[in-house]
């Protein structure tokens, strides 16, 4: 079985269909349903959404303070609940502090008015998710995410905004499409797919029982191991990264580089053609005397 | 002695209706090619017809003294179904042979006839198709050998009879005639196939050809209700009382067709019917059950045919258009033929079979004469219609002997016959009918009485009938010659091809009751039919001849009294009960037509109102659908991703959660 | 080997994710704003990338890190495109509003329009008034002492 698709090919096992039907269980943590505890994650979502609802810009305005406390804080328990069992190292300790970061960037961007506070909300959490990227072993990612996100995308970004910038309240930056729904289904997906990921734990095992085979790794990645064990016992990534992940796809994806290639010429000749100044596409200027 | 082998026989037989069929269906193809010679294939096949059926006629005649002609020919099988198994069979016997010849011969002279009476209508080849069919039909009816093809035939001559009485469908009077005849005779037609049924469920060997009906013993109470309802067909088809309304009516169509059909041919297949049918069953009533099973059936035909008679005569009386008169002195001498059916075995006198068979030999009989002088008589009526424009009152027209002198002489060769004077066949049929009935009354058991007293009553009608033909015939062609403006330049005798069937058919309307009547050759030939016992010659009944000839006479002489007396403008209280056919129709109109009417504009109602309403609101629900689900479609980008995402909720939820 | 059930450190990652694509989500959903709704999406695909090098981790591969490097080049070449859509679409309607964008709806729908008002802008305490560039301030003569 191809590791890439182990959720699909989870779910083919079962049959296509699942059996509607049956009772609905929880399996966050242990317990299911009956467990109060269990509970929690379900409360810290609806909260968390609940906040959001009051967050999100409107002409009103709602409660900045209460909200953000309520989203934040139910947010980080969510998280944290999640993360019960596990042994003080300072490995989890930054991980815990990235992860904070990100989540406190996110919230930041999706309800800040302003759209100059919420692209630099969005460098806090390209921060984070690099700082987590690192804790991952992931350094060259790291890097990378940090030059294209916040050194390139978010600039551009800020460039845009400045030339298409309004002062003061506009309809475009205090008004929200139905926030009400669109915290409902972020809620809910949310839901659904922490209690995916937190169910069958067996589901992401490498080494499988009777129910759940293990996945064949292809030759391929078996070549990229580095077949060393870290501390805990698990198969460790190679510690030269920009090293072996450099190997790996230009041995293994060599044709996705190219394409990648091709892909970034096409975007920035497209990108020049489409924002040419011709006066039908920009009937506001068409009496400006061309720069 | 003429003989014909079997597998000529085998061959000829099924072209005798095959013929015209064939014809019928290449008119109705190629008609609009065929134009004005559309008459030309359905002339040559009636002709084949005629002359296939006059040789067929010769061999029954050849094989009769030898033996009881009977040949059944099976072509293939028509239908199984259950026990049921009906075949295409022919029969060839006297009875059937007779019919057939009679049957073609006429339609070859009316067809001839025709195309010169509708030359130059606009729908000349659906006419032609029409005839073609009907004499197809017509001969499988008198062929057939068992009931279902009989009735495939019957119901043959039924559609074409519609057909053809509404040829101008854009008349109003026409398209209503056409339905009532059709709706009438369905009557009967439903009748028959409940006697169908009857006989067929009380059949073992299951079967319903007429070998097996007339080998079987039925028991008297299924005896009595086949045949009652058999002979409620009978009376459908030839418009006997109660079910005689159609026939006056009917004469919306063209003159042809009612020498064809309303004279000639399909009005006597419940004459033939009857005929095939009594004899046998009667022969083989042996318990004195099933013969009071017959008796009662033939008091119910002798009375209806009776009133039939009486009844038509005395509006025949009242009526001021030839046509009319011609149509009801069909249904009087129709009455005539069933009284003659009706008289016959006795209540529990076992020895009356021969009765039977003579008396349904009389029947035949007068059924053959009165085929050929009426037809005489509405072609002859055809003719001064057509040197009249069209019109037929005789309050305005008269005096037409010298304009017409052809018509005239056969007219009144066909109107001489009608009344009943000697030499003419009328005379001898007529004659025989009240031979059977005098028979009848005088046979010793309870049935006496009855025929006792429709033999008074055929008299009466012997009298009536001389009267009102004679009166007919001098309104129209003695006194001072009168012509409508509507003639024009039409007021001459009719072309060469008119003249001649007239001529032609003049002749057996002469003489034929002469040549076959007293010679008792008609007789013996019809009983050597199966089934039906050969009669002891009666010798002539002088007495009764002369009774009869008497009460014609006077009825003329009261005619002739009476002179050219055009009947009044303003008819009295008498004249208009006998015009308008005593009200029969009025009643019919009240206590059934108007009631169905209503509830037929009360179920229009409902179909409009609720049944159409509840498709429309089924129709309406796509629409409603379309129009809750169009808010969906505002525009906005955001709306259509939170469409995406919530469904996207769903579907993982769908996957993960439920277990 | 470690036994299956000892990877709570994969599901917190993968709930990081999770809360970062669904406040994403929830952004995009919500936002009308046409660059601040780009964003968000931007914060979705931070959330997936975080996804597959926690994979990577847990894996003991290099794959889900394959993965995310050509992600960030898809990404980045999105964003181009999408920058220059944008400017092409503030031109022409002069405003960044999403909601301008109306026409595909059903005939017989009226446009969407917000009815209640914005609150007016806070008032700015004026901007101190600066001289002419290359110009400066008038200052007394001060005599030297030298």
């Amino acid at each position: 079985m191809d590791p890439g698709s182990i959720c699909a090919g989870e779910l083919l096992k079962e049959g296509f269909m699942p059996p509607i039907g049956q009772p609905f269980s929880f399996s966050f943590a242990e317990g299911g349903m009956n467990n109060p505890v269990a509970l929690l994650p379900l409360g810290a979502v609806l909260a968390a959404a609940f906040g959001l609802f009051l967050l999100l810009p409107s002409p009103k305005g709602g409660p900045r303070f209460l909200g953000y406390l309520i989203v934040i804080g139910a947010l980080v328990a969510f998280v944290a609940s999640m993360a019960r069992g596990t042994a003080f190292s300072i490995e989890l300790l930054l991980q815990q502090i990235f992860s904070a970061a990100a989540i406190l960037g996110a919230v930041f961007l999706v309800t800040q008015a302003n759209p100059a506070r919420a692209a630099l909300s969005f460098t806090l959490v390209v921060l984070g998710t690099s700082g987590l990227f690192l804790t991952l072993g992931a350094p060259f990612l790291a890097a990378a995410n940090v030059i294209v996100y916040a050194g390139a995308i978010i600039v551009t970004f800020l460039f845009v905004l400045m030339l298409a910038q309004q002062d003061g309240p506009s309809d475009s930056s205090s008004r929200s499409r139905d926030p009400f729904m669109a915290s409902l289904t972020g809620g809910l997906l949310l839901f659904v797919i922490a209690h995916t990921v937190t169910g069958d734990r067996d589901r992401f095992s490498v080494v499988g029982n009777q129910s759940n085979p293990a996945p064949v790794m292809p030759a391929r990645v078996v070549e990229e191991q580095s077949g060393r064990l870290d501390a805990t016992g698990r198969l460790a990534i190679p510690a030269e990264n920009t090293a072996f992940l450099g190997a790996d796809i230009y041995r293994h994806f060599l044709i996705g580089v190219e394409l990648a290639g091709v892909l970034l010429v096409v975007a920035t000749v497209a990108a020049i053609v489409i924002a040419q100044r011709h006066t039908a596409n920009f009937p506001a200027e068409s009496s400006e005397v061309k720069a | 002695m003429f003989e014909l082998s079997t597998e000529t026989l085998w061959l000829l037989l099924p072209l005798i209706p095959g013929l015209p069929l064939m014809a019928a269906a290449l008119v109705a193809i190629f008609g609009h090619r065929l134009g004005e010679r559309s008459h030309l294939p359905v002339l040559l096949a009636v002709a084949g017809s005629a002359i296939f059926g006059f040789l067929a006629l010769m061999h029954v005649r050849g094989m009769g003294a030898h033996q009881a002609p009977n040949a059944v020919f099976n072509y293939a099988n028509w239908f199984e179904a259950g026990n049921l198994r009906v075949d295409w069979e022919l029969r060839l016997d006297s009875l059937s042979a007779m019919m057939a010849a009679m049957v073609s011969f006429i339609s070859l002279w009316i067809v001839l006839f025709s195309a010169g009476y509708m030359h130059g209508d606009p729908s000349y080849p659906r006419y032609f198709a029409a005839v073609g069919l009907f004499v197809g039909a017509m001969n499988i009816l008198v062929l057939a050998n068992n009931l279902p093809l009989l009735f495939l035939g019957w119901e043959g001559v039924g559609v074409c009879s519609y057909l053809l009485i509404g040829f101008w469908f854009a008349k109003p009077e026409a398209a209503k005639a056409a339905r009532k005849a059709f709706l009438v005779t369905r009557l009967g037609d439903v009748a028959l196939l409940a006697g169908m049924i009857l006989l067929y469920r009380a059949g073992d060997p299951v079967g319903l050809s007429y070998d097996t009906i007339f080998s079987h013993h039925y028991d008297a109470t299924t005896l009595y209700w086949a045949l009652v309802c058999l002979g409620i067909g009978a009376f459908g088809k030839s418009a006997q009382f109660p079910l005689h309304v159609w026939l006056p009516d009917a004469m919306e169509g063209p003159t042809p067709v009612s020498a064809l059909i309303h004279a000639a041919t399909m009005v006597t297949a419940g004459v033939y019917l009857l005929a095939r049918m009594l004899p046998p069953l009667a022969g083989h009533a042996v318990t004195a059950a099933q013969l009071e099973s017959i008796g009662a059936f033939q008091d119910l035909v002798l009375v209806s045919g009776g009133v039939t008679a009486l009844l038509a005569a005395l509006i025949a009386l009242g009526q001021t258009d030839l046509k009319r008169i011609l149509a009801y002195s069909t249904l009087s001498q129709l009455g005539y033929m069933f009284m003659a059916l009706g008289a016959g075995t006795t209540k529990g006198n076992v020895e009356c079979h021969s009765l039977a068979s003579a008396a349904a030999a009389a029947a035949v009989f007068h059924l053959f004469t009165h085929a050929f002088f009426k037809a005489l008589l509405f072609l002859s009526a055809g003719s001064v219609m057509h040197a009249m424009g069209n019109v037929l009152d005789l309050r305005r027209i008269g005096g037409l002997r010298k304009l017409l002198p052809i018509t005239h002489i056969c007219f009144l060769v066909g109107a001489l016959a009608l009344a009943g004077l000697p030499p003419f066949s009328g005379f001898f049929s007529k004659d025989g009918i009240l031979e059977v009935l005098e028979q009848g009354a005088h046979s010793g058991g309870s049935r006496d009485g009855l025929q006792h007293a429709m033999l008074w009553l055929g008299l009466i009608t012997a009298g009536l009938t001389g009267l009102y033909t004679m009166r007919a015939y001098l309104l129209t062609f003695w006194g001072k010659e009168r012509i409508p403006e509507e003639a024009g330049h039409h007021a001459h005798e009719s072309p060469v091809v008119m003249t001649i069937p007239l001529s032609v058919l003049a002749v057996p309307a002469a003489f034929i009751g002469l040549a076959l009547g007293p010679t008792h050759l008609f007789g013996h030939f019809i009983q050597a039919s199966p089934g039906w016992h050969a009669a002891e010659t009666h010798a002539f009944a002088w007495k009764l001849a002369a009774v009869g000839l008497g009460a014609a006479a006077a009825g003329i002489a009261v005619a002739l009294a009476l002179g050219d007396r055009r009947p009044s403008r303003k008819p009295n209280g008498l004249a208009e009960t006998a015009r308008s056919g005593f009200f029969i129709d009025d009643v019919y109109t009240a206590f059934f037509a108007k009631p169905l009417e209503q509830f037929g504009r009360l179920l229009n109602f409902l179909d409009r109102e609720l049944v159409d309403k509840l498709f429309e609101l089924f129709a309406r629900i796509p629409g409603w659908l379309g129009e809750s689900l169009r808010p969906l479609q505002n525009g906005l980008l955001q709306y259509y991703a939170l469409a995406m995402a919530l469904g996207l909720v769903v579907l993982i939820a769908m996957f993960t959660l439920a277990r | 080997m470690i036994p299956p059930s000892d990877y709570p450190g994969l599901s917190q990652h993968l709930l990081v994710g999770a809360v970062l694509f669904c406040l994403g989500l929830v952004g995009f959903l919500a936002r009308r704003n046409m660059i601040l709704a780009f964003l968000n999406a931007e914060l979705m695909v931070q959330g997936v990338a975080l996804n597959f090098v926690a994979f990577s981790r847990y894996r003991g591969n290099l794959e889900g890190q394959s993965f995310v490097l050509f992600l960030l080049t898809v990404a980045a070449c999105e964003a181009a495109i999408a920058m220059a859509l944008i400017l092409v679409l503030y031109k022409n309607r002069g405003t960044l509003d999403v909601s301008v964008w109306q026409e595909l709806r059903e005939d017989s729908l009226d446009a969407v329009e917000d009815t209640d008002p914005l609150p007016l802008p806070a008032a700015q305490a004026p901007m101190p008034p600066l001289p002419t560039a290359g110009l400066g301030p008038q200052q007394p003569e001060e005599l030297s002492r030298v």
